[in-house]
């Protein structure tokens, strides 16, 4: 068991406000917990918020780094799963954007009794095309050149190259000023976060959910199209699908107040439920 | 500045919405680069490939909402004629203007060939780097751990079977009578039953545990496990084992010393498993003394 302290700091942790219920906000690939500021204002004012940042993203420490631990969604999932535990959060509603949705899903079977609700913003369990049953909307060839681009765009090249020159080879955590490190992250964390999150394929995992599931997709997403909230509303149990008339991947950064509406419209239901 | 201005600028310049990037105006250079017409060309993600589609939505676009501009970012767009061509974008939200992102693209074909050289470099030095860390790591003989990384790697398992409550045992080997197969039949014979006892030992250790040639005829092992008399009943069977099997036609024997504990550091480990190996030895060969740390 972890000690609390190690755990906020290892997660680059937050809270905000106070209460037995707890918002709890996991950011998707590409990004950190600052993509939460234009819907944290709109949000419930009685729950107390924890944000956080994934190992290897943001400024989370990347001395706790591990690549076979972040090759699978299960290893993000654990982080979740650390915060509540060491926090001992319960009654926690989850919001996870993009592929977070399907970390908050695995993180909630970990631990059913701390997390009861989960709201998924533009999710995919899937983005790869497997049949026509099923199209995620990507093939295999275009997440290989995806990899190959993302090594054409980062800065943090001289700081990968010169320990391998040198053979040294720890890695100093990621301390960067927000302006630096809002979606820059670590090349290798990032890489191995993009192959964990666009080449997995977590449909299974859909029809054993046990919670309230709340689907927000906007109506035109080049990354997680209608079709595939319509599955996942399909095949996941308890769960409803709210389509937002917006387009691309950021709704709650584009429509953080239409986002808050459901979110809080979800609450209470589930709460009156409860 | 006019239109007739604009165009004469030798970049793509093009304005969209910031939902759905919807082309409201390009520049001449902008439609030459994509090889597109103003008729043509209604969404500007319509151009891009996938991949570069999640570049987009996973950067571009949460930069863009968060500081108002990108800057140097590479993507890759698809033209009429089936060819790929890689570009660099940048772009800008305006504070007083938020529904229109201003974005100018270049073309970065040389920028693009000079990065693949840098990725072939790296994924060379990076190839390069493993063989010689696999060098420096292992013995040449049997392929199993050398001294150094053996010690380096032991002091990590120590730390980790202390936090983690285990017993942890270092056990050393040594080819009884050894002295003698390279005196009577020559050191070709001597390297030959030294790769085959780490061949055994190799195939009879766990994946977990460490082992290593320690020195010219001596071996070791690191191993950690919840029950304290493990490492006895491996080395048990690890008697049995030599003494079963053929190796180069001879006979060969081993004696082993075990030393267990639950909190102690690694030289101490070392100079008692030492100290019990050169009792084994004392006490005829082919056994092994053990003791257990309390």
């Amino acid at each position: 068991m972890f000690a609390p302290e190690h755990i906020i700091d290892r997660n680059n942790v937050y809270i905000m406000g106070s209460g037995n219920k707890v918002i709890m906000m996991a950011h998707g690939f590409g990004c950190n917990q600052t993509m939460w500021r234009f819907l944290i204002p709109e949000l419930p004012d009685d729950y107390k918020l924890v944000l956080f940042d994934y190992v290897g993203s943001g400024a989370a420490s990347m001395a706790e780094y591990s690549t076979s631990k972040y090759s699978s969604l299960e290893g993000y999932a654990q982080d979740i799963v650390d915060i509540c535990k060491v926090l001992d959060l319960q009654n926690v509603s989850f919001i996870g954007h993009s592929v977070s949705g399907t970390i908050g899903l695995l993180a909630a079977r970990a631990v059913p009794d701390r997390i009861n609700a989960l709201i998924m913003i533009c999710p995919s369990p899937c983005f790869l095309n497997i049949d026509q049953g099923y199209q995620g909307g990507f093939e295999k060839h275009d997440l290989s050149e995806l990899i190959e681009l993302m090594d054409k765009n980062y800065i943090g090249w001289a700081e990968y190259l010169a320990p391998l020159v040198t053979g040294i080879t720890e890695r100093h955590p990621v301390t960067n000023e927000l302006t630096e490190s809002f979606c820059t992250t670590n090349p290798i964390s990032a890489k191995n976060f993009a192959k964990a999150t666009f080449f997995s394929d977590h449909r299974t995992i859909l029809p054993e959910n046990t919670h309230p599931v709340l689907l927000l997709q906007s109506d035109n997403d080049a990354l997680a199209s209608l079709s595939v909230g319509q599955y996942m509303e399909k095949n996941t149990p308890n769960s409803e699908l709210q389509v937002i008339k917006g387009k691309g991947h950021c709704l709650h950064m584009t429509h953080p107040q239409d986002v808050a509406l459901h979110i809080k419209r979800f609450l209470e239901v589930k709460c009156a439920g409860e | 500045m006019s239109k007739v201005q604009l165009d004469n600028f030798p970049i793509g310049l093009v304005v969209t919405t910031a939902e759905g990037h919807a082309v409201l105006h390009g520049n001449k250079d902008f439609y030459r680069l994509c090889q597109q017409t103003p008729q043509s060309l209604s969404l500007l993600t319509s151009i891009l490939t996938p991949a570069s589609k999640i570049i987009v939505e996973s950067f571009v676009m949460p930069l863009l909402l968060h500081e108002g501009h990108c800057s140097e970012i590479q993507l890759t767009i698809n033209t009429p004629s089936g060819d790929k061509i890689p570009v660099l974008v940048n772009a800008l939200m305006h504070s007083a203007e938020k529904d229109s992102i201003y974005w100018a693209i270049s073309s970065a074909q040389k920028r693009d060939d000079l990065y693949q050289e840098l990725i072939n470099l790296r994924n060379d030095l990076e190839d390069k780097a493993e063989r010689l860390k696999q060098l420096s790591e292992t013995d040449e003989l049997t392929k199993l751990l050398n001294r150094r990384a053996f010690v380096a790697d032991a002091r990590t398992m120590i730390k980790q079977a202390k936090r983690n409550n285990l017993s942890y045992s270092f056990m050393m080997l040594d080819i009884d009578h050894f002295k003698h197969i390279n005196d009577q039949l020559g050191h070709f014979v001597g390297d030959k039953v030294i790769a085959d006892v780490g061949a055994l030992l190799k195939k009879y250790c766990r994946e977990n545990d460490l082992t290593a040639r320690i020195g010219g005829e001596e071996f070791a092992i690191f191993s950690t496990s919840n029950a304290t008399d493990s490492a006895s009943q491996f080395a048990e069977k690890l008697l049995k084992v030599f003494s079963s099997e053929d190796i180069q036609g001879l006979n060969v024997t081993v004696s082993i010393g075990v030393a267990t504990s639950l909190s102690d550091d690694f030289d101490t480990l070392y100079k008692t498993a030492d100290r019990l190996l050169y009792q084994a030895k004392k006490n005829g060969r082919n056994q092994f003394c053990a003791h257990f740390f309390t």
